[in-house]
């Protein structure tokens, strides 16, 4: 099964605050990610953030590794990066032919890895807390045009629509002999048209019943209320009290030279 | 022609064909039928090759299908999906019949092309854009693009719905033609009248297991098993079976038996 | 309810009508069924009951239509869906939000309708079409059936007095068929004006009135019994008519029976007293 959605359902602190904090909870840490190159600092965040997921998400450790698993080669590539290309300074602990593996490089290689690992990890802890309909609200709330946010809404509605219309449209095609795999680059490419067509004409084809389906439903009619709200409530505030200082605190370490490397 | 042992197929979301047996011969004529989620469309894709049985064995002429590709299977085992627009990609209906046939490397594709176009009656809109063909017509050019690859075994999926009689009625008179020049029909329906109409033999299908396989007359005539499956028979049967003439489907034959046992 | 006076459409001056002088009404607490081949026009006139046509589809439009007495010519078409709701065909392409709850929710949103109230219509909607358990499901789980009862319940929470529906159940399994097709009597009993339009008359013989289109042109109109009786003609246009209904057109000819029956319960009811006569 595919997951269109990264939404796990509980019931924890993290779920029950509003999305608007957590949108903004979610840009503190991810600026406080930037503010660090030490690997121990970073790496603490790392782990903080796997562990504020478990206690006040109540998200699984085991679930939380896993939504990070495709992500690993994109950072075992940074690391490598830096490792490879990285600063001229350090001491060489491992040279093969022209290679010079150095000891800072390899800090910083660490330090980077845990930076990106807690980066996609803040913007996680927003998607796997918060339903996408109440992302979408939240912008709306924050002054996003009703229409915009509408249009969001329906784009991720209809991602799993089209991505099973596209298994149907292979399938058709595939028992009409088509082989996607066989051929070189040029020739697959080319085998995607039978694909691709239809899926593009149902589109059109879908957009233009929805356009009809949208306004038998009195869309434009000026006055429009929202079923669902967003309340700010206590606990929000405490939560982003909490987020605000902490923020300060990196700030003021940062300023102050803390967890930065020197390279 | 097509044996079918112990076949079973699981699905990530749990649901089975469990233990599916039966053997197909040549000219036959087969009505698949079950309710909705009773595994017929899981079966055939099977048949064909775009699921891969967990176990058991499909004998296509005496060989092993499971070693072959799905393109290969398709030379034997030709599969209309339900939805013609899932499938329509070219820019004239002859370019789009010969897809296949190129696909599978065929000789003498211009001259299959139009045979089979002249066969499904389409030969006078062989420059025409498929896009601009009715509904009735779309669905005889997506039997035209698996006929043309010569199938032994032809696989229906409620090959009339959605069209209104006159489109009907032609369709099944081209898939008469087809029964009489020896082809197999396989068709899936929930169209008890034509399958009626087509099929001397159904395989009754539930919980993605068999659940009886026999001729027509035997199945429609037991009320036990229709009630098992859930089956709804039309008004006509219904009546008929109510006035002990078995069940009937075609009105004109309902009165003539009334007329001989009442005159 | 629903007025056509003389409506003609085309949708450039160079093509043919698509309809042409169509005059009809629909009563209050009406039920009419339409049916007709292909390209007869039905999916038009659907189109222009609420105005899309010619507001949204533009083309080359004549005739008057009035619903609940107003000409919608001169009404938004947000104001006409408040009292006509439009089902259409494809009813994933009528679930645009991400949950049941906020489709069923998006109508009365839009019409301005207090919070509370909404929730309790969502409540009434969802259990008239017996889908409370859905209520927090997304659309891609639902099936074909399902999805088109949301559709009807998204309508329903607006409150409209007349509901259109064009083809509904024409991809459909047979037993959601029948599911819808009850849910839609059980509206007009409940005093909807309800408009079906299908090609396969089956579900439309229990309606009060049949209009039957062929290219572009009333060409019947009238009670089930008095549209049936005439199977010939329905059959020779390409309208499917119900087996049960041409068996007993049969006997009418050959003089067995005084009227056609057009179900299993009218049949017995029928035969019955025709056996008993020929016993006198």
């Amino acid at each position: 099964m595919i997951r269109y959605t990264m939404f796990l359902r509980r019931k924890s602190i993290l779920h029950s605050i509003d999305p608007r904090s957590k949108i903004i909870l979610s840009l503190f840490l991810f600026t406080v990610c930037i503010f660090f190159n030490n690997p121990i600092y970073t790496g603490t965040l790392f782990f903080f953030l796997i562990i504020s997921l478990k206690i006040f998400g109540k998200i699984e450790i085991k679930k939380t590794l896993s939504f990070l698993k495709p992500m690993l080669p994109f950072v075992v590539m940074i690391m490598l990066l830096w490792i490879l290309l990285g600063s001229e300074k350090g001491n060489v602990i491992y040279q093969i032919w022209k290679l010079k593996i150095k000891d800072v490089n390899i800090e910083m290689a660490f330090a980077m890895g845990f930076r990106v690992l807690a980066m996609i990890l803040s913007t996680f802890l927003l998607l796997m807390t918060t339903e996408q309909r109440d992302l979408v609200l939240a912008l709306v709330k924050m002054k996003l045009p009703y229409e915009y946010g509408l249009t969001i809404a329906i784009a991720l509605r209809y991602v799993p629509t089209l991505a099973s219309l596209a298994v149907s449209i292979m399938d058709a095609q595939k028992a009409r002999g088509l082989e996607l795999e066989k051929g070189n680059i040029l020739e697959k490419i080319k085998k995607y048209i039978p694909i691709l067509v239809p899926l593009i004409v149902k589109s059109i084809q879908l957009a233009q019943e929805l356009a009809i389906a949208i306004e038998t439903r009195a869309f434009g009619k000026p006055n429009r209320t929202f079923y669902r709200d967003l309340k700010f409530k206590f606990k929000d505030l405490v939560f982003l009290s909490a987020a605000v200082i902490f923020f300060v605190i990196c700030l003021y370490l940062r300023i102050k030279g803390y967890g930065v490397l020197d390279i | 022609m097509l044996k079918v042992e112990n076949l079973c197929y699981e699905y990530e979301s749990g649901f089975k064909l469990k233990n599916i047996n039966f053997e197909v011969k040549g000219g036959e004529s087969i009505g698949i039928i079950g309710e909705n989620g009773s595994g017929k469309t899981t079966l055939v894709k099977n048949l064909i090759g775009l699921l891969r049985l967990k176990s058991g064995r499909i004998l296509l002429n005496g060989e092993d299908a499971s070693k072959m590709s799905v393109a290969e299977i398709a030379r034997t085992i030709g599969f209309v999906f339900q939805n013609p627009d899932n499938q329509i990609f070219a820019s004239s209906v002859k370019e789009e019949v010969s897809f296949g046939p190129q696909n599978l490397k065929m000789d003498k594709i211009e001259e299959i092309v139009n045979d089979v176009l002249k066969k499904t009656d389409l030969f006078k809109y062989k420059e025409s854009h498929p896009f601009k063909l009715s509904g009735g017509e779309k669905q005889r050019l997506a039997l035209a693009s698996i006929l043309v690859m010569n199938p032994k075994i032809l696989v229906l999926d409620e090959p009339t719905s959605g069209l209104d009689l006159r489109n009907a009625r032609k369709l099944i008179e081209i898939v008469k033609n087809l029964q009489e020049e020896g082809r197999t029909l396989i068709l899936i329906s929930h169209d008890m009248e034509l399958v009626s109409d087509l099929c001397e033999r159904i395989i009754l299908m539930k919980s993605g297991e068999i659940i009886a396989d026999g001729g027509i007359k035997d199945i429609f005539d037991d009320s036990n098993l229709l009630e098992k499956t859930r089956l709804d028979l039309p008004e006509i049967a219904k009546l008929s079976k109510i006035l002990e003439f078995g069940v009937v489907f075609d009105p004109g034959e309902l009165y003539r038996k009334w007329r001989v046992s009442n005159d | 309810m629903i007025n056509f006076k003389e409506v003609s459409f085309r949708y450039s001056k160079n093509q043919g009508h698509v309809l042409r002088n169509i005059s009809f009404n629909v009563k209050k607490g009406e039920f009419l069924g339409i049916s007709g081949p292909s390209g007869s026009g039905k999916s038009t006139l659907c189109l222009m009951m609420n105005g899309i046509i010619p507001k949204t589809i533009e083309g080359e439009f004549s005739g008057e239509v009035y619903i609940d007495g107003e000409d919608i010519a001169e009404k938004e078409i947000y104001e006409t869906s408040e009292k006509l709701g439009l089902i259409l065909q494809n009813p994933e392409s009528q679930l645009f939000s991400m949950t049941v709850e906020e489709e069923l929710a998006f109508g009365p949103e839009n019409l301005g309708i207090k919070r509370e109230e909404i929730g309790d219509r969502i409540s009434w909607a969802l259990k008239l079409v017996g889908m409370e358990r859905f209520r927090e499901a997304f659309p891609h789980q639902l099936s074909g059936g399902e999805k088109q009862k949301i559709a009807i319940a998204s309508l329903l929470t607006m409150k409209p007095e007349i509901l259109v529906l064009d083809e509904p159940t024409s991809n459909l399994d047979p037993k959601s068929r029948i599911e819808i097709f009850k849910i839609v009597q059980k509206l007009n009993r409940k005093g909807m004006t309800v408009v079906v339009v299908e090609h396969e008359t089956n579900f439309i013989s229990s309606a009060d009135k049949i209009l039957i289109l062929n290219e572009g042109e009333i060409v019947r109109y009238g009670t089930p019994k008095e549209i049936f009786r005439e199977a010939d003609f329905l059959k020779e246009i390409g309208i499917r008519v119900p087996e049960i209904v041409e068996f007993s057109n049969y006997l009418l000819k050959e003089g067995y029976i005084d009227d056609i029956f057009l179900s299993v319960s009218e049949a017995l009811e029928v035969l019955n007293v025709e056996s008993r006569k020929s016993l006198l």
